[in-house]
């Protein structure tokens, strides 16, 4: 039994993880029911024991978001799109020309990350909505670190590739 | 070696994966290889796209009914022997911890700064010990130990680091938030450049401002600390930021109301010019004089007045200062304005009871509740309960631009005007435009009330108002003080008045007291920095300095009694080597400001230089405002756009999407 308030390190845990947890499920389940997937995911924890799961708690708490998020997906047996970008962006970044490049830039890479296979688009939503380390994915997705290092290189690449394709596309019919 | 620029490890490298050893192995590629070089750019951008994109779609935070579903199950697993009052306080701190420490920042932290600190420390604290198992486990394979009892200087700084990311992330409104530096005195249009180098052949004779301000470094705080921005240079004002501390200068001796330093030494940022440091300092209240207080705050407790950083958090902050100042002879009642119930939120305490004093300053909280005349009549009756005869017997009302009394206003009037003519006056405090009729009502009750009306728009006029004129500790104790420096033509080729941009013009300012002169109170203290550039020992050598001072400081005011008096301060050159903690205190807070600024006196500066100036020369620092100014020093070290550092890590400016240079169908866009 936990010997103190549970509160006070759930609630913690709660402040810490929440934004990088909703990045992550939003982008398997849309934003709309990333809340209820996070929300199951820190009722989880509320009944764990502290000292078991705090030595790596990032990992457990993308674990379970994870398998929360995988089955609300195949409940509704589809993948959303990650490449429906809000249209308003943040407004503090540069001119709006450039501000609009970016945001077409951007639209791309989401656009071709839904063309990566599972386990590479997996290892990038860890990473970059999560932040997690190699190591962290690694216990996720259980597999070995050298392997998420090469994961998330080869879908890099693709996704740059895919980028660079799509603009030259977009330059010729430009012409 | 030669690295492929499609190895695994130039991710890992941009992912911040590999040891110290792998790193320098690539960087020592990226150096080598333009082609690496480009490759890494290219996955810095793809990966902050990603990073960007993937945030931008999701919610930053879980909404209200999934976090009340969480917050009630947390509750049900807490021990029950908990009492219940208690475990709300608990949590609700906590929550607001670690949401300010760690990842939000709710509009109304700057509310409570001080409960903010401690709480961010603890949670600090707190995720340290999440931190400490991944730290162990590190420990197995590093070579030297770590101790992770305390937080290690590396975990912290990550911890700061995140941090700071997490609120430039999530800082951009914030930062529109903080309102542009109003001024207590009127002052003319602010420069943007700094004050010039001014030769001593044509000017000999300077003056500087007495009338100090320090609004600017509370700004800077605030850019730094909840925006994680660097502040706009038209934010930084170097005077005010050295104005803003405490220095431990010798007090007058014996009765004199004021004592005058003058102190040299090399300037940090060019070690070829000097940096001189001037300082006033007046007599230190004696407490013992003060008379007894019987303080009755009315507070506005609408949503609009607690939300608004510029109104509670002014109030609080300020009245956290006067609690600093009372003593057991001493009561505060503290009484919302319209509160829900009749019952002050804080019944009469006795001034020693800093606790419950500071508990209840905290606790203030937003009401919805429709303000009525009641709360006034409870106040008058709370402090005729305490009357102090011979004492200070004062209702303040604290309102925003939205105070109205109409219907009441004749009968309260009245009231007022009858207990100010029993000895309590009354007194009011707008916050916000007092332009508008709310300014006429408080002008109006406080005449009624026989006390003074007065607008607070900054830190400093509030703790003037309830610190200084509530305590009735304002008295001049040196009027009419005016300060002449003379520099020495001979050893002096030119000296800069750093700061006070908006306060020096071309001309007439360097030859005269341009504000005429100003009263001191009791526990003032004014300090001035000039950058001085000596002239070159153009004699070789071999003669002795005909005059050995630099300047002289002269510093002339007029008793109470009405007698003028006049301090004289040489300051010679052969005493550069005697600078003291205050000198290199205020050096180090004038180059971080500097270097805030862009200061193109800023030389090399850097704020490592800053910071180990600022740490190595705390002195005693009462008030912990020293040890402050260095964590705040940690923090702009991971704020974006103040350390140079900072800069490559951003993308290059790009023109299309993902174009590699020498792309030929980029180049053409």
């Amino acid at each position: 039994m936990p010997s103190e308030p549970t509160s006070h390190w759930v609630l913690l845990a709660l402040s810490r993880y929440e934004a990088p947890l909703l990045r992550y499920a939003s982008a398997i389940v849309g934003s709309a029911q990333a809340a209820d997937v996070v929300q199951d995911t820190f009722l989880r924890l509320c009944n764990q024991d502290r000292a078991a799961v705090e030595p790596h708690l990032r990992a457990w708490l993308f674990t379970v978001c994870r398998n929360r998020a995988l089955d609300v997906r195949r409940d509704k047996r589809q993948v959303e799109p990650v490449a429906e970008v809000d249209e308003v962006m943040a407004d503090n970044q540069p001119g709006p020309s450039e501000a609009l490049e970016r945001r077409e830039a951007m639209r791309r890479v989401l656009g071709a990350l839904d063309t990566l296979p599972e386990r590479q688009r997996e290892a990038v939503l860890l990473k970059f909505s999560g932040d997690l380390s190699y190591q962290e994915i690694a216990e996720v997705l259980g597999t070995s670190v050298s392997n998420v290092g090469f994961l998330l290189h080869t879908a890099l690449r693709a996704l740059r590739e895919q980028v660079e394709k799509k603009d030259r596309e977009a330059e010729r019919r430009s012409r | 070696m030669t690295l492929s620029k499609d190895d695994p490890r130039l991710l890992s490298y941009v992912l911040g994966e590999l040891d110290e050893a792998e790193s320098r192995e690539i960087e020592a590629a990226i150096d080598g290889d333009p082609e690496i070089r480009t490759e890494i750019d290219a996955l810095r951008m793809t990966a902050e796209m990603l990073r960007e994109g993937l945030a931008e779609r999701a919610p930053k935070e879980l909404p209200a009914k999934q976090r009340k579903v969480l917050e009630e199950a947390t509750r049900a697993t807490e021990q029950p022997k908990v009492v219940p009052l208690r475990r709300r306080f608990l949590r609700s701190t906590l929550l607001a911890a670690a949401a300010v420490a760690l990842v939000a920042i709710p509009i109304g932290v700057v509310q409570q700064r001080r409960q903010t600190r401690l709480a961010a420390e603890q949670a600090m604290k707190d995720f340290a010990t999440f931190a400490a198992p991944q730290k162990e486990k590190e420990r197995t394979t590093a070579p030297h130990p770590k101790n992770d009892t305390e937080i290690d200087e590396a975990t912290r700084r990550e911890i700061l680091k995140t941090l700071q990311e997490d609120r430039a992330r999530q800082g951009g409104e914030i930062a529109a938030r903080i309102p542009k530096p109003r001024r207590l005195t009127a002052r003319s249009k602010p420069r943007a450049d700094e004050n010039p180098f001014i030769y001593t052949t044509s000017i000999a004779r300077a003056s500087f401002p007495l009338d100090v301000d320090t609004a600017s470094y509370s700004l800077v705080e605030r850019y730094i600390q909840e925006a994680a921005r660097r502040p706009p240079s038209s934010v930084v004002r170097v005077d005010e930021l050295v104005n803003a501390f405490p220095y431990e200068d010798p007090p007058p001796i014996g009765d004199a109301p004021l004592a005058a330093r003058a102190e040299v030494s090399d300037a940090p940022w060019n070690r070829s010019h000097w940096l001189v440091r001037l300082a006033l300092k007046t007599a230190p209240f004696d407490p013992s004089l003060r008379p007894q207080a019987n303080l009755v705050f009315v507070i506005d407790t609408s949503q609009g007045f607690a939300k608004d950083p510029d109104k509670l958090p002014l109030l609080q902050a300020a009245l956290r200062r006067l609690v600093s100042r009372l003593d057991d002879r001493d009561r505060l009642t503290l009484i919302a304005y319209g509160g829900a119930s009749d019952e002050p939120h804080l019944p009469p305490t006795p001034g020693d009871d800093k606790p419950r004093l500071l508990d209840a300053i905290d606790k203030f909280m937003p009401s919805e509740a429709a303000p009525s005349g009641q709360s006034i009549e409870r106040a008058f009756k709370e402090a005729q309960a305490h009357f102090v005869a011979g004492g200070v017997n004062r209702v303040f009302l604290a309102m925003d631009d939205h105070f109205a009394v109409a219907p009441e206003q004749d009968r309260l009037a009245a009231l007022i005007r009858e207990k100010a003519a029993a000895g309590i006056s009354l007194s009011t405090l707008g916050f916000g435009p007092m332009d508008g009729p709310a300014g006429q009502t408080l002008k109006v009750l406080a005449e009624e009330g026989k006390g003074s009306f007065a607008q607070i728009t900054s830190p400093d006029a509030a703790r003037r108002e309830l610190v200084d004129v509530a305590l009735g500790t304002r008295a001049p104790i040196a009027r009419d003080v005016r300060v002449e420096v003379d520099f020495n033509a001979m050893d002096v080729r030119s000296f800069r008045l750093i700061g006070n941009e908006d306060r020096t013009g071309p001309e007439r300012e360097f030859l005269d007291a341009w504000k005429g002169p100003v009263d001191l109170y009791a526990g003032q203290a004014v300090t001035a920095l000039y950058e001085l550039e000596p002239r070159p020992d153009e004699s070789g050598g071999s003669e002795a300095p005909p005059v050995p001072y630099l300047l002289t400081l002269r510093v002339r005011y007029n008793e109470a009694s009405g007698q003028t008096q006049e301090i004289e301060v040489p300051l010679r050159d052969e005493w550069r080597q005697q600078a003291s903690t205050d000198f290199y205190f205020a050096a180090a807070v004038a180059g971080f400001g500097l270097l805030l600024r862009d200061s193109p006196y800023k030389g090399n500066l850097t704020l490592a230089d800053i910071m180990a100036m600022a740490k190595k020369n705390l002195g005693t620092d009462p008030g912990g405002h020293r040890a402050r100014f260095v964590s705040l020093l940690e923090l702009a070290e991971f704020t974006p756009g103040i350390t140079p550092k900072a800069a490559p890590t951003k993308p290059p400016p790009r023109k299309g999407s993902l174009c590699q240079p020498g792309d030929s169908l980029c180049s053409e866009l």
